[in-house]
């Protein structure tokens, strides 16, 4: 047995153990059973931490540990507080303790939103080659659309001559050529679902599935079912891409997505693009 | 407990933050301590404090120091007492505060429902907990609780429904929430909404995320459903829970911030590096949404600090919730702004819990009319 399994019978034993503990202590009111919680989760994570050699485990290990501090309050009154509270207030306070030691996502409730920063972020533009990209009308049509579509022109801070490049994914669809993100896909996450999908045309005809189904609202200028401007964003909202002047009828269907990279510069604070061609 | 307990208590946990933050210090000096160490401290610690290269940390470690010497005080001073007189004993729920949860939750969820799709997980099934992510799905056991709490574990024996029939449930939910309205207290609208937004949720979760800021909108039907169920006579008790649960939602989150990151979330949160990469999302057409105020503002270092520090700050002050203390305003108000910024600066929509938090604030000011006047 490897140290992952172990893991696995670990968290499951431990998983168990919390149900346990907290039901004896909805019992007996006593408050080693707590102190026990606490110890077991902060070991679990910490075994956790030694399969997985990552120091967030060791950090939450620590913190679980730390919890311990509580004993320093007069834990008699804290269980006095906990056993006058109405059945559902116990359980709620149960829980939540559970949810925060044992570290796991309920959906309805979990651990809590981690934390991150966004420091070095700001590096890319050190490592740009502040190459000047010539000016070029190859698929003019789409880049004509690219620069309606681009909010504003003037973009402070850059250095003179910095050169932008991103993909652009274009849907060849049953109405011409369509420009899309990965916000018409409705999913929270697309890029990590898509990049486990490792079959090329098991992805495309997946992504393809998708964009039959919901370009068309995008086209009609509505979020689903209601008007964009009215309608509440997805959780990761993408760039705001127009609605197009177009028929989009029940028989709307999308052939193949092609990329396109983007080529821009900035200069004097302004923001232009300047090529845009078919990424092979 | 006694007092030799507690201090052995704090010993260990002295002990075991010591060798934690021993890890960060400045590397030649983290090898020259390793090295004494060699032979005393188990292999894998060792392993563990060379890898290791965080190097401003002294300042906590001394911080630690500080908090231990001074322990007399602080102990004198956060104890269960002081904390309890943070507790407004006078606290009355408002009696529309429930109907209004009833409102504002039915008119969100609709309005949501609306909104997103959820069709599209079908075409995305076959992935179902095919990918792995870390941050809030921290065990192993082979059976992941939200698959329980979502109904998704049917999907085990049956297969996922169609496009069209997850769409056509998703509207069958927006016409129950305007039915819901009407008949505030039904115990079977209340239940099918909530079981059907768990459903739609479990998508999200069972495919390729771990969240999709639908836990607040979540607790709120459950809290509905459980009152409705219960006795709607007695809804101090739902309305309380719905409380304390934003307040742990938040000051969990807050405490997050400070075991991921540390005291250093705060001037290490570099909103001033990211507002380059916000600017190219404004003008780039398959980024991530970023307002093209971005491309426009450059933000000091010191602003960024300040955000840093109010997150914290806010997310933290979310305890006051727990004790219906009228300052808790403050960090509502505050959580209202700190979506909204990040929505338009990082392009994360949690904007959907202003919804409530704006119930919060008047289910706290409306809840002791005598109080609010004092404040």
């Amino acid at each position: 047995m490897n140290s992952f399994d172990t893991l696995v019978i670990l968290d499951s034993a431990t998983f168990v153990l919390n149900f346990l503990c907290i039901y004896l202590f909805f019992k007996f009111h006593k408050f080693y059973l707590i102190n026990f919680v606490i110890l077991i989760n902060a070991f679990r994570l910490f075994y956790s931490y030694l399969v997985f050699d990552s120091s967030w485990w060791l950090k939450h290990s620590i913190f679980i540990l730390a919890l311990l501090l509580i004993n320093f309050l007069d834990t008699k009154k804290l269980t006095k507080f906990f056993t006058s509270r109405d059945y559902y207030l116990k359980i709620l306070i149960a829980f939540f303790f559970l949810v925060f030691t044992f570290k796991e996502n309920f959906m309805i409730l979990h651990p809590g939103i981690g934390g991150w920063t966004y420091e070095n972020s700001s590096n890319f533009i050190k490592g740009n080659t502040y190459e000047n990209v010539e000016n070029s009308n190859t698929n003019l049509y789409l880049k004509n659309q690219i620069i309606e579509m681009t909010p504003k022109v003037e973009i402070n801070g850059f250095p003179d001559g910095y050169m932008h490049i991103y993909t652009l994914p274009v849907a060849k669809t049953s109405i011409g050529d369509v420009i899309f993100n990965y916000g018409d896909f409705h999913i929270v996450f697309p890029q990590v679902i898509f990049r486990r999908i490792k079959d090329r045309q098991e992805r495309l005809d997946i992504q393809i599935n998708i964009l039959e189904k919901t370009l068309c609202h995008r086209i009609d200028g509505k979020r689903f079912l209601i008007n964009r401007n009215i309608s509440y964003s997805n959780h990761t909202p993408y760039f705001k891409l127009n609605s197009l002047n177009a028929e989009c009828s029940d028989n709307f269907e999308v052939y193949d997505i092609q990329f396109y990279k983007v080529y821009s510069n900035i200069v004097k604070e302004n923001f232009e693009v300047k090529k845009v061609e078919i990424q092979e | 407990m006694k007092s030799k307990n507690k201090t052995s208590i704090f010993f260990i946990i002295f002990i075991v933050f010591t060798i934690f933050y021993l890890s960060s210090l400045d590397e030649s000096l983290k090898f020259l301590l390793l090295d004494r160490l060699s032979g005393i401290l188990p292999e894998l610690l060792l392993d563990y404090l060379e890898k290791t290269n965080v190097s401003d940390l002294l300042i906590n470690f001394s911080f630690l120091i500080m908090l231990y010497i001074s322990k007399k005080y602080w102990i004198k001073y956060i104890n269960i007492n002081n904390f309890i007189k943070l507790y407004n004993r006078e606290f009355v729920p408002n009696k529309n505060s429930y109907d209004y949860l009833i409102y504002v939750t039915y008119a969100y969820v609709f309005w949501r429902m609306l909104s997103r799709n959820y069709g599209v997980h079908t075409f995305v099934s076959d992935y179902y907990s095919g990918v792995p992510r870390l941050y809030l799905n921290l065990s192993q056991i082979n059976f992941k609780p939200y698959e329980l709490t979502s109904f998704h574990f049917i999907h085990r024996v049956l297969p996922v429904p169609s496009y069209d029939f997850i769409i056509n449930l998703q509207i069958f939910t927006a016409i129950l929430c305007v039915a819901g309205i009407y008949f505030k207290y039904s115990k079977i609208i209340s239940l099918i909404i909530f079981i059907n937004c768990m459903y739609f949720s479990g998508f999200v979760l069972m495919t390729n995320a771990e969240l999709e800021a639908t836990e607040i909108m979540l607790f709120a039907l459950f809290t509905i459903v459980f009152t409705n169920l219960r006795n709607p006579n007695q809804w101090k008790v739902g309305l309380t829970g719905f409380n304390w649960f934003i307040g742990f939602y938040y000051v969990s989150s807050g405490l997050n911030k400070l075991i991921d990151i540390g005291p250093s979330f705060i001037w290490n949160l570099n909103l001033d590096e990211y507002r380059y990469v916000a600017a190219l999302n404004s003008v780039a057409l398959s980024s991530r949404y970023a307002h093209p105020i971005f491309a426009d503002i450059l933000i000091p270092p010191f602003i960024s600090d300040f955000f840093g520090l109010m997150t914290v700050l806010t997310e933290l002050g979310f305890i006051l919730l727990f004790l219906n203390n009228k300052y808790s305003v403050f960090p509502l108000f505050s959580a209202i702004m700190l979506h909204t910024s990040v929505f338009l600066m990082a392009g994360i929509n949690f904007t959907g819990n202003s919804f409530f938090l704006i119930y919060l604030i008047y289910y706290i000011l409306n809840g002791n009319k005598k109080k609010f006047n004092n404040f």
